[in-house]
């Protein structure tokens, strides 16, 4: 099923390896990846004690060598607590994980040293690395993915195994053949037109001139991750008006009607990340209605559906204080299905064009526990805090 | 040898040959030095000296006094005392002055001018001068008469072993100094005299103060004379020929007063009123009561009504508090004191008093029988309560300027005025005015009882019991070091001694308090001090334990994945389950230990703490089989700015206590219950649960340091063991929540509960939550 499209591998790849430099000392790092290593077939995670700077800036030249991709601990700060005397071990860690990656990206760019993916995880438990990750991390593209430690190794630790392997599968992909929109995306020429118009052009323009980090960087951060020209199986659920949980299996044939439909996206880094075409999505929709998916209630799209697949899809319902259920979106807060007329635009106002604007529900806002989740835009906030006032008033 | 000589001689002859007459009689001789003796000994201290002094000016039917301290920083200065009484004749000075112990006080108790009840003791005076200075000259002449008599006496020359009568003084006839009244110069003062007993020489006769009650606008307009049946002193202080005024009945009463409300008639019937107070910081001129130039909610101009001007001065007693301009609580006690005979607003006509207006019990204005209650709009609201203003509440006269009995006609037995239309719209006039101008005040007074209120029902703490105890030493040497108001006879030293004696009670009882209250602070600061170390041993634990999880997860299911064996299998999946739970418990400590080192105040949304809290407790109250429940009323249910962590603390205390009822209690279905909302003035928050209940009896002490039901921790337990079953928890709640001035009580819990805490803090203003989420 995981098949790479017509990117194909020249050549099957040995085992993946990735470097995991991390100040524990070695029986809790070797412990912290045993399970990932155990339930992985094509990654090893090799650990190694980050020592000090002037040590391992020179060897990460030749230590890349053996590997396909990095993780680094973000809080290189302690001396290690199990340090040997005579081992590298014994030497204080005096560099930041920031610091080791600038370092890498910017040998990479002069061809000294491989192009490699570069992930940051923590352990993360004071909220300082998830409030930084999204903004500064990730931002200055020296990274290609963050992790939260527990969810990279234990929790999520099967959808991490398959996107570390894609993410080294693609950078080696890339550096040994030319780039080809058609191929790399998986579309005919003909569905490329559906695509708009400047994210094609600024593609194209960062596969021919910037390295390979910096075209990773781009599908997966603005292309693959957000919403816009793909979408992601919530939002999915939400424009055929289906509810994902109540409908149990209903839901999973569905799913599979969307991947014989070819509404699933195959193109990089569709191993690591599961999206779909939009586009390809309203294409298929209007191939078995003649109803308009935009403006057709949820009850009616799970009906059409239901009629046509012979599924016992559940209609979702809206979220309190929405007036529609001809939902397009999820709501970020509740992630539930949210027409985005009765929505509030979050987020910043420097996305790009072929990016969706994110929404919040006015009840996801009233009843947000951490203030700092996301934050109702200025053009906006009049209108909810006159819907709130109509809302506070009827309570 | 003069025949003056001659004849005394001849006297002290004709007594001894008496004496040897007659065998069966003897007469006492008496030695000058008794005046001395009797000085000491009737006086006692000079303050008392000069205020019977004063007295006796009162008894002459004097309308003004003034008492002069010259030169008097040291012991030899000079005291006048200069009065406008009826004065004496020579001969009433020879009978009544110069002859011991007379009666003419016993004889006329009733002063024969103005009627005074005489105020002065018998006798008194002339030994007053005596302990007073060493040499006294007493000028007085009589309306009558054309000249005034001057008697000077030298205390020294009353010595030892000398016959009194034998001791001369001059006396001589000298033009008259003013029309009538007596001069007392006393000099070669044997004290020296400080302002604290000027001042409290004034206080001892200010209850024989008659106001003159001389408006400011009549008198400068010079259309009033002053009531000539007032009684007034001034007491001065001259130095190096500089004369400063130290007391008198301005300094010493009204300039206390809490507000000075007067109001006029004008000639065309306009009635305006005017409130000035320092302690208020208000000057409000005047404000119309009624006008000609009216506007349509105010009345019309008087029809009758003319010329009449008020002042009154308005006093709140046993409130100091509302008082910005320094009284004591002391002084104001005095002020009402002399409430009980002086208050009212009084009538003059033409500068003479129109009796019964403004008398004790005299109730003109009506003001005794109207409620106290006041209603008034504040900040968009009304208000209603309690102000004082009932003729004790006020001194204060109305001055009525009608020199041809145009207006106002004295009824024949001069018992009052003749009810006609004047007499009705002047009392409409003051009663309104009087009323407007409490009601200018009673917001100011309304704000400070909100603040007392708010105060009272503040626990009393540990500051308040110093500050009382403070308060009482004040008061103690501070009456000590006045000394005492009438320390002349037995009778009142005795009560002196006695209200001492309580006070001294009074004080040891609150310094015992204090003692066993600083037990108890000082157990507890002990075991914060543990609770402390704790804390920061808990914070590097769980920086610690945080990373386990993972390795610990790791490891295991790797085992898990491998191991077919369904035994083993079955523990390592128990284990995982420990493991999970272990890992939500740190990892809410390291979440709240981060935020703990946070300092900054933050307005706090009761949902973003209680969720979570369920959150991270959710293994544990499942493991325990609770059934919580949220109900979170509104929205923006947001507390004045507070510490995150506190709320952690709250949380984490209330389900750990109901935690242990549930278990105390086992019922079948164990429930809690977390409700949250916000009312006018605060956020709630209410933790029930339907445990085994807090007794009624324990319902007040639950807050107590170290007040606990768990079973005394035995010599062997724990330091954990100690800690947990502290009793400390709910104290220090109620120790956060008082710093944000909320409240922690019982309260009565719904259906299916058995207990409720229920949490009241102040809630963030609309404001401050607008601008927090912009």
């Amino acid at each position: 099923m995981n098949k790479l499209g017509p990117f194909k591998i020249r050549f099957m790849p040995e085992k993946i390896t990735y470097l995991y430099l991390d100040d524990n000392d070695k029986v809790t790092r070797d412990g912290d990846v045993e399970l990932f290593n155990t339930i992985s077939k094509d990654v090893e995670i090799k650990t190694d004690y980050p020592s000090s700077w002037k040590q391992r800036s020179k060897s990460i030249f030749t230590d890349l060598n053996h590997y396909d991709g990095i993780i680094i601990d973000w809080e290189l700060t302690n001396q290690s607590q199990a340090a040997k005397e005579g081992s590298h071990e014994a030497e204080d860690v005096d560099f930041s994980a920031e610091s080791l990656a600038e370092h890498l990206r910017v040998n990479a760019a002069k061809k000294n040293v491989k192009d490699i993916p570069i992930i940051i995880c923590s352990a993360d438990k004071n909220k300082a690395f998830s409030n930084l990750k999204n903004r500064e991390l990730t931002r200055r593209d020296i990274f290609d993915l963050t992790y939260i430690k527990n969810d990279l190794f234990v929790k999520h630790v099967s959808e991490s195994e398959r996107q570390l392997f894609n993410l080294a599968i693609v950078y080696k992909l890339l550096q040994q053949s030319a780039f080809d929109v058609k191929a790399a995306l998986d579309l005919s020429a003909d569905e490329l037109d559906f695509l708009d118009i400047r994210f094609l052009d600024t593609l194209e323009k960062i596969s021919t001139t910037n390295t390979t980090h910096d075209l990773v960087y781009f599908l997966l951060q603005e292309f693959l991750l957000p919403e816009g020209l793909l979408i992601n199986e919530q939002i999915v659920a939400a424009r055929l008006g289906v509810d994902i949980e109540k409908s149990g299996d209903s839901w999973n044939k569905i799913k599979e009607v969307l991947v014989e439909e070819q509404i699933c996206y195959k193109g990089l880094l569709s191993i690591g990340w599961s999206t779909y075409w939009s586009f390809k999505l309203v294409k298929w929709w209007n191939a078995i209605s003649d109803k308009d998916l935009r403006t057709t209630s949820a009850s009616t799209r799970v009906q059409v559906l239901n009629e046509k697949y012979g599924t016992t899809l559940i209609p979702a319902e809206k979220i309190k204080f929405c007036s529609s259920d001809e939902f397009w979106t999820v709501c970020k807060g509740t992630r539930r299905p949210l027409d985005p007329i009765n929505g509030f635009i979050i987020g910043d106002y420097t996305s790009n064009p072929w990016l969706e604007v994110e929404y919040v529900s006015a009840y996801a806002e009233l009843e947000k526990e951490d203030p700092n989740a996301w934050r109702i835009s200025a053009i906006e906030r009049v209108r909810f805090e006159k819907f709130k006032s109509k809302i506070v008033k009827n309570d | 040898m003069s025949t003056k000589e001659e004849l005394l001689k001849l006297r002290d002859e004709i007594n001894q040959q008496l004496a040897e007459l007659s065998n069966d009689s003897i007469a006492f001789s008496v030695d000058a030095n008794i005046i001395n003796r009797l000085g000491k000994e009737l006086i006692g201290r000079a303050e008392t000296g000069v205020s019977e002094l004063i007295k006796n000016t009162y008894d002459a039917d004097a309308t003004f006094v003034s008492v002069d301290f010259v030169n008097s920083n040291l012991t030899g200065g000079t005291l006048i005392i200069d009065d406008d009484g009826h004065g004496m004749t020579k001969e009433s000075l020879i009978k009544g002055f110069m002859t011991l112990s007379s009666t003419s006080k016993i004889h006329e108790p009733i002063s024969p001018k103005f009627k005074r009840q005489r105020a002065g003791r018998k006798g008194i005076g002339r030994f007053a001068t005596q302990f007073l200075g060493e040499k006294l000259i007493i000028i007085t002449q009589v309306e009558s008469e054309e000249f005034a008599t001057k008697v000077t006496i030298d205390w020294n020359s009353y010595e030892m072993d000398k016959e009194l009568s034998s001791i001369e003084n001059h006396i001589e006839a000298i033009p008259k100094q003013k029309i009538k009244g007596t001069t007392l110069y006393i000099e070669q003062l044997r004290h020296s005299w400080t302002d604290a007993q000027i001042r409290r020489v004034f206080r001892y006769i200010s209850d024989l103060l008659q106001p003159t009650f001389l408006s400011d606008r009549s008198s400068e307009l010079n259309i009033a004379k002053q009531g000539d049946e007032s009684f007034l002193v001034e007491c001065y202080r001259t130095e190096n020929g500089l004369r400063t005024i130290i007391a008198d009945i301005n300094k010493l009463l009204y300039e206390k007063c809490l507000a000075e409300i007067d109001g006029y008639v004008t000639k065309e019937g306009d009635a305006y009123v005017q409130v000035k107070s320092t302690s208020l910081q208000l000057n409000d001129a005047d404000l119309a009561i009624s006008s000609s130039k009216a506007s349509n909610d105010i009345v019309q101009p008087y029809l009758i009504l003319r010329n009449v001007n008020f002042k009154v001065y308005y006093f709140i007693y046993d409130r100091p508090e509302y008082y910005k301009n320094g009284i004591t609580k002391q002084e104001l006690g005095r002020v009402e004191n002399l409430a009980s005979e002086q208050s009212g607003i009084r009538v003059y006509r033409n500068g003479f008093r129109v009796l019964p207006y403004g008398e004790v019990g005299d109730d003109w204005l009506k003001l005794d029988r109207q409620s106290n209650r006041m209603q008034f709009e504040l900040n968009e609201s009304t208000v209603s309560f309690n102000i004082p203003y009932t003729n004790k509440n006020f001194f204060g006269f109305v001055e009525l300027i009608d020199k041809e009995g145009d207006l106002f006609e004295e009824t024949a037995s001069r018992e009052g005025l003749i009810e006609n239309k004047a007499l009705e719209e002047l009392r409409d006039f003051v009663r309104k005015a009087v009323t407007a101008g409490v009601r200018r005040i009673a917001p100011f007074i309304y704000n400070e009882k909100q603040k007392r209120d708010q105060k009272k029902t503040e626990a009393k703490t540990l500051k308040a019991k110093v500050e009382g105890l403070q308060a009482k030493i004040e008061e103690f040497t501070s009456e000590d070091e006045q000394g005492e108001d009438d320390d002349e006879t037995d009778f009142d030293s005795q009560n002196n001694q006695k209200a001492k004696d309580k006070k001294k009670e009074e004080i040891k009882g609150l310094l015992s308090e204090l003692n066993s209250d600083l037990k108890v602070i000082l157990d507890e600061i002990a075991m914060l001090r543990i609770l402390a170390t704790l804390g920061i041993t808990i914070g590097e634990f769980t920086h610690e334990i945080v990373q386990f999880p993972i390795f610990f997860n790791s490891k295991l299911q790797s085992l898990l994945i491998t191991e077919t064996d369904p035994q083993k299998r079955e523990s390592l999946e128990q284990v995982v389950d420990k493991v999970n739970h272990l890992d939500t418990y740190t990892s809410y400590f390291n979440d709240a230990v981060s935020r703990n080192s946070k300092r900054e105040l933050e307005f706090i949304e009761l949902r973003r703490v209680i969720r979570p809290f369920l959150a991270s407790t959710k293994w544990d109250f499942e493991h325990e089989g609770i059934n919580v429940e949220e109900d979170i009323r509104g929205y923006d249910v947001f507390t004045v700015q507070m510490h995150p962590s506190e709320w952690h603390s709250i949380l984490l205390n209330l389900y750990t206590n109901s935690k242990k009822a549930l278990r105390r209690a086992k019922p079948s279905e164990k429930k809690i219950k977390i409700v949250a909302g916000k009312d006018d003035q605060n956020v709630y928050l209410e933790f029930l649960d339907n445990g085994d209940g807090i007794p009624k009896e324990n319902e007040n002490r639950i807050f107590d340091a170290f007040f606990t039901t768990s079973s005394p921790a035995g010599m062997n337990a724990s330091l954990n063991e100690q800690l947990i079953g502290s009793g400390l928890g709910l104290k220090i709640l109620k120790d956060i929540i008082a710093e944000y001035k909320g409240d922690i009580f019982v309260a009565s819990p719904s259906d299916g509960f058995n207990t409720c805490i229920r949490i009241e803090i102040p809630k963030a203003t609309d404001e401050q939550i607008r601008t927090l989420q912009n």
